[in-house]
């Protein structure tokens, strides 16, 4: 359920579309080249992940 | 990728050093590499594999070309070098392999060390070094090894690719298809997200309410019994498709075995046919050799027919009297009286008359004699008349007999060779019968599997909803969740799109495929591609699947390979799309040599416009061809030149 064109609700929390997209276009491009070159573990990347959301979240 | 020269030294056959220069002009993007057979085709072919892998296929590991080493002194060394420069995603790359031999006291060559290897790249016009430590993760950005026999191949390769493709083993070439299109990033984020959102609910402030710990603690075993289900489901399904798979094949087996029952039959009613023709045989021989009794009779004809006629003229069968013998003339002379009533006394006419007339009759006359053996002549002539007749119509039927014989020998053989390798039908059944009932089994255990694993997931969602009440209390904990929630969104948004993008991706495949395989082998069939990349052959007009000769096998994997680089090259650049991908070579060891000269033009005329870059290695025989159809696509043409007879020294030209 969606309050405005960029607005989606999940589990109860507004999440920006706009911003979630944005952060996953730059995951596949960082996957992509990380598919090849194997330079980042699974848990390097998953805290890649989670600081790039605190920084598109926390961006107002 | 695209491949600027390669230089060798000592490789192999390779004397000395050589380098090789690649058409790289988007016009003229073909390089035509030619020689004999031995001359070193498939040699340079595996230089390829060799410089950015260090792989070979040889079963002799020792590189060094056998003309160098010759001149080798014990204690000698030399050394074998590849050296491959290429451009990758605009970067200017020497990629080189060097390998250092030594000729021991005994006069073997023993290599020293290891391979060496080093990439180097221009950066700024300056030539950088790629770290030891990045050299792996370096090629594989350029080109995996997974990857790279989908573009450096041979004939054979291409063969057992195409068999495994046809056989539903697409599994390899799915992978590869998703790595070359640049599916795999999208996996992998998929994946990494999802753990992205397991890790967010670690991150939890337990203390700010207990219940949180318990709500966590209750979410983590769900969780794990999730997992456990998972793996069942997961295991059920590695049990199954060979199940599956023995069914279709136990099917196909029954149905192909149906004819064995029926083949039986008849053979059963040839060999009866044959013992009848045997026994048959043995008559006829009889006959005829019996059609031999007359011979002599038939061969003495002229003789009998000349002593009748000397008999005749002698005049000799009138002077006996029929009937009369010796002991009837003895008699009238001892009586005194003849039969005609005259008196018979010695020396009187009728004495005389009888005396003489003795001499004429048995047993001392051979009157008789001369009579019957005229009537024994008279008979074997005439038997003898049809001998030549009988001859012939007996010689006939013996004759007959040798090719009915050889028709029903060759029957039987033929019905023989059919029913080799063929099955009890009864046996196969009973098989059948058991895998569907395994099957049947392993599919109840799925539904109920997955019905538990739906009354965990419940009892976990419940349980989150109820720790998220509770958590956006804290701010702390409030802000872990929206983090939490935005991975949530991208996991099941990507999801999503992937399953989009992979099935547009498939479909465009079996387009892109089709259309070449239609350019190769005309429009008399198709490839389908299913979900898995399995491919089956279709025929267009029946709408049937259809068996697959080599030349269609050859053709599928062809048209494969050569689709996925069409659309790796097409979605180059493709900033509105989230794939990632580069141009690639194709390098092809003998591709042609299972094609016939029309399927040649075909594959040279469509091959340079699909790649970006071609480089074949081709025989004498079909290269004249291959000219001939790439004459405007060739932008290199090498020649492999073997000195002097040699088969250890090779030279290009």
């Amino acid at each position: 359920m969606s309050n405005s064109t960029n607005e989606i609700i999940v589990n109860g929390v507004t999440v920006d579309t706009k911003k979630a997209e944005k952060v996953l276009s730059w995951l596949i491009r960082r996957e992509a080249e990380n598919v090849r070159t194997k330079a980042r573990t699974d848990v390097q990347m998953i805290t890649d992940i989670q600081k790039r959301i605190k920084e598109e979240a926390e961006c107002y | 990728m695209l491949l600027k020269s390669l230089k060798v030294k000592d490789f192999r056959q390779f004397k000395g050093e050589q380098t090789i220069v690649f058409a790289d002009d988007s016009q003229k993007n073909v390089t035509v590499i030619m020689g004999d057979n031995g001359t070193g085709k498939t040699t340079l072919a595996q230089a390829f594999t060799w410089c950015l892998y260090g792989e070979t296929d040889f079963d002799d590991k020792i590189l060094l070309c056998k003309a160098t080493s010759k001149d080798m002194i014990p204690g000698d060394t030399e050394k074998v070098r590849a050296e491959l420069s290429l451009t990758h995603n605009g970067i200017e790359y020497t990629v080189i392999s060097e390998q250092l031999y030594r000729k021991t006291e005994r006069g073997s060559i023993d290599p020293v060390g290891q391979r060496k290897f080093t990439i180097m790249y221009k950066q700024a016009g300056q030539q950088e070094y790629v770290k030891e430590s990045q050299l792996d993760g370096r090629m594989k950005e350029i080109l995996p090894p997974e990857l790279a026999r989908y573009f450096f191949f041979d004939g054979e390769r291409i063969t057992r690719m195409s068999k495994r493709l046809s056989q539903g083993k697409g599994d390899e070439f799915a992978r590869a298809v998703r790595s070359l299109l640049g599916l795999d990033a999208f996996t992998a984020a998929i994946d990494h997200l999802r753990k992205t959102v397991k890790d967010y609910d670690k991150q939890y402030d337990v203390n700010s309410d207990s219940h949180i710990a318990d709500y966590n603690q209750q979410i983590s075993m769900l969780d794990t019994e999730i997992a456990r289900l998972d793996d069942l489901l997961a295991r059920l399904d590695l049990e199954e498709t060979p199940v599956a798979e023995k069914i279709d094949e136990l099917q196909a087996l029954i149905e192909k075995n149906k004819m064995s029952s029926g083949l039986a039959e008849k053979k059963k009613k040839l060999i009866a046919r044959r013992n009848a023709l045997v026994e048959q045989k043995s008559r006829n021989i009889g006959a005829l050799l019996s059609v031999f009794k007359q011979a002599p009779s038939y061969f003495a004809k002229r003789m009998m027919r000349d002593s009748l006629q000397l008999l005749k003229d002698a005049n000799k069968t009138e002077k006996s009297v029929p009937f009369v013998n010796a002991q009837t003339i003895r008699h009238l002379i001892e009586r005194g009286r003849c039969i005609c009533g005259s008196k018979v006394c010695n020396g009187n006419d009728a004495f005389i008359e009888l005396t003489n007339l003795y001499n004429y009759v048995p047993p001392k006359s051979i009157g008789d004699s001369i009579i019957d053996f005229c009537d024994k002549c008279k008979e074997k002539v005439r038997n003898s008349e049809s001998m030549f007749s009988d001859f012939e119509a007996k010689y006939a039927d013996v004759c007959a007999f040798d090719t009915d014989y050889t028709e029903v020998l060759q029957e039987i053989s033929d019905i023989e060779k059919q029913l080799l390798g063929m099955d009890d039908v009864g046996k196969l059944q009973a098989d059948l019968m058991r895998y569907q009932t395994h099957r049947r089994r392993l599919q109840s255990d799925r539904v109920s599997l997955n019905g538990d694993k739906r009354v965990k997931e419940t009892d976990r969602d419940r349980a989150e909803t109820e720790r998220d009440k509770l958590t956006l209390k804290d701010e702390n904990n409030r802000r872990v969740m929206i983090y939490k929630a935005y991975a949530q969104y991208m996991y099941d948004s990507l999801r999503e799109l992937y399953a989009e993008q992979e099935k547009l991706i498939r479909e465009q495949l079996e387009s892109t495929v089709n259309a070449i395989f239609h350019d190769i082998l005309g429009e008399g069939f198709s490839l389908t591609l299913s979900e898995k990349y399995d491919v089956q052959v279709v025929l267009n007009e029946s709408g049937g699947s259809s068996e697959t000769s080599t030349a269609q096998n050859i053709s599928i994997i062809f048209a494969f390979i050569a689709g996925v680089i069409q659309m790796a090259r097409k979605s180059q650049g493709d900033d509105s799309g989230l794939l990632v991908s580069e141009p690639y070579p194709l390098v092809m060891d003998a591709p042609l040599s299972s094609f016939d000269k029309t399927r040649i033009q075909t594959v040279c005329d469509v091959l340079p416009k699909i790649a970006e870059q071609v480089i074949v290695f081709i025989k004498d025989a079909d290269g004249e061809i291959a000219e001939e159809y790439l004459a405007d696509c060739i932008g290199k043409r090498l020649t492999f030149n073997v000195a002097n007879g040699s088969k250890i020294e090779t030279y290009v030209s």
